[in-house]
């Protein structure tokens, strides 16, 4: 079982990992930087999200698993909200907003004068509009979740299982948040997450969005195994993507050159408590979802 | 649940339209990238009177990709009819009764696949949207692809109030009478815009002024914003409160 688990494991990433890096040769012949490309540009090249889900389908196929929607071994597009699950879905939906507003206040804690409260006009956005972008990322993330649903459709529905099936469960956590970093490698490259104006580009970008990934791989990963379902990490995805915080209307990052420690690294800081948090509530859960564990 | 959305999705060919909307998805992407340069084909493009540069290939795009969405909205509405007529014409309410699935169910089960069904056509168009932006320069035809993105949520908002309507329509009173008060009110919205044109004030179309839109939603920025991010959740709401109704009124 382990054997079989791991052939299709090795096609899926084969899979995963050729189709998205050649659809991202193919959007960026030129090797644009992230930064100076157009925002349609950015949207086609991250078109490249859908891959994993697309490598799944594919895998599917060639290993002839069958396509279950929901069960063991299914793709886990199912939603069950019974049996207290809903609080899944709601942890989805907040979690993006309050990791991502403690990593700002942090940010702002190390570096008061980074704090500019008139910021958000040079970004030709409405006083009133920052208030509710919480809101908006919450509801933009769930209706165009189909990208976020590409990528977790593919890692959580698909690679975790059979990482979990082949290596065990904190092994494979580490592992598939390296695997799922190392993905992001050509977009990372080009500036993608943590720009390019740091020491040792691109490298420690790399390094850095393979940690940042096992993070918040981890949550993710709890969360589809505890609902049965990809979805909630779709729409967590989804929402955290769609960058759900007031604070940022606040902070000019330009004025925080000489932080000891980059705003990444601070966001990572945050994952790691919030990692523990949801660590602590799928266990406390854990008797009333036992059935539902992929594995 | 899973069965009866299995069952609605044989009812409208489902593998046959998947296959076909995949396949089409791919065609249009690979002709995307094969005339990604205008400037490659000189022949396919031409001169406004403003001096902007036409590509035939961005028209072609915009067209497509308006046309898809149109589709969408259609084929949800025809859907959410063929799947009912197919129960009734099957008599699979006879067959449920004698399977552990409550009428609840059944009823979530048809608010559900047309969810669903929204969500894909949706998320389709956004993928062809994407596609044939990314490859535009700014002039009239990116406006306009522009200003059909920015009236693909609401015109699938709107879908998604008339599914509130009709679905109770179609699950309480049966297809027929259905069919009649869903024909009558055409008729009748027909009728009111052959009125119009007869009777009313057809100067309206010729004072018609875009540019006053335009100016209205850069001043009105923060209203339009709230618009746009009410929109959703409240038809959501909606078709959640016809659903609760619904599935009332259908347990007795």
């Amino acid at each position: 079982m382990k054997k079989q688990d791991g052939k299709r494991l090795i096609i899926y990433l084969v899979l995963s990992f050729s189709l998205a890096w050649l659809w991202f040769f193919l959007t960026n012949k030129g090797g644009e930087m992230w930064e100076d490309m157009s925002n349609a540009k950015q949207s086609l090249v991250a078109l490249g999200m859908l891959c994993p889900m697309i490598a799944h389908i594919l895998t599917r196929l060639i290993t002839k698993e069958g396509f279950a929607m929901t069960g063991k071994g299914s793709l886990m597009l199912g939603m069950v909200f019974r049996d207290r699950k809903w609080i899944w879905f709601l942890l989805a939906f907040l979690l993006p907003w309050i990791y991502t507003e403690l990593a700002n206040a942090i940010a702002l804690l190390i570096s008061p004068k980074m704090y500019d409260p008139t910021y958000y006009q040079g970004l030709g956005v409405d006083s009133r509009v920052i208030f509710l972008m919480p809101v908006n990322a919450l509801i933009t993330g769930v209706i165009g979740s189909f990208a976020a649903f590409g990528e977790e459709g593919g890692w959580r529905g698909y690679m975790m299982p059979k990482l979990f099936g082949v290596m065990g469960r904190i092994p494979a956590l580490l592992t598939g948040g390296i695997i799922w970093g190392l993905w992001h490698a050509p977009l990372t490259c080009i500036g993608h997450n943590f720009g390019t104006d740091y020491p040792g580009f691109p490298y420690v970008g790399i390094v850095q969005m393979c940690i940042f990934c096992t993070l918040v791989g981890v949550m993710l990963t709890i969360l589809t195994e505890k609902s049965g379902s990809v979805w909630p990490a779709a729409f967590m995805h989804a929402i955290g993507n769609a960058s759900p915080t007031i604070l940022r209307g606040f902070i000019n990052s330009d004025r925080a050159r000489d932080l000891p420690v980059s705003p990444g690294w601070v966001g990572m800081l945050v994952s790691v408590g919030t990692v523990l948090v949801i660590f602590l509530i799928s266990i406390r859960k854990s008797e009333v979802n036992k059935q539902h564990r992929f594995c | 649940m899973g069965g009866l959305l299995y069952k609605d999705f044989t009812a409208v060919k489902g593998k046959r339209l998947v296959i076909t909307l995949l396949v089409l998805t791919g065609i249009f992407i690979i002709l995307r990238f094969v005339f990604a340069e205008a400037d490659a084909f000189p022949d396919l493009r031409m001169i406004s009177d403003d001096g902007d540069v036409i590509s035939f290939i961005d028209v072609l795009s915009w067209t497509l990709e308006g046309l898809l969405l149109c589709l969408s909205a259609c084929f949800t509405l025809t859907f959410s009819t063929i799947i009912l007529q197919c129960d009734e014409k099957n008599t699979t309410g006879h067959y449920l009764s004698a399977l552990p699935v409550s009428k609840q169910t059944y009823v979530a089960s048809k608010y559900v696949f047309c969810g669903i069904l929204l969500y894909v056509f949706f998320s389709l168009y956004e993928i062809w949207h994407i596609v044939s932006i990314a490859f535009m320069k700014e002039g009239p035809v990116y406006d306009n692809v522009q200003l059909i993105a920015a009236s693909s949520l609401p015109l699938l908002g709107s879908v998604m109030l008339i599914l509130t309507i009709e679905l109770p329509l179609f699950l309480l009173l049966g297809r027929q009478v259905a069919g009649v008060i869903k024909d009558g009110v055409m008729l009748c919205i027909g009728l009111g815009v052959l009125a119009y044109f007869l009777f009313g004030d057809l100067d309206v179309f010729s004072r018609f002024d875009i540019g006053i839109i335009k100016t209205w939603v850069d001043t009105h920025e923060f209203e339009v914003f709230l618009f746009s991010l009410l929109i959703p959740p409240v038809t959501l709401g909606l078709y959640y409160v016809s659903y609760r109704i619904t599935a009332a009124l259908y347990k007795e």
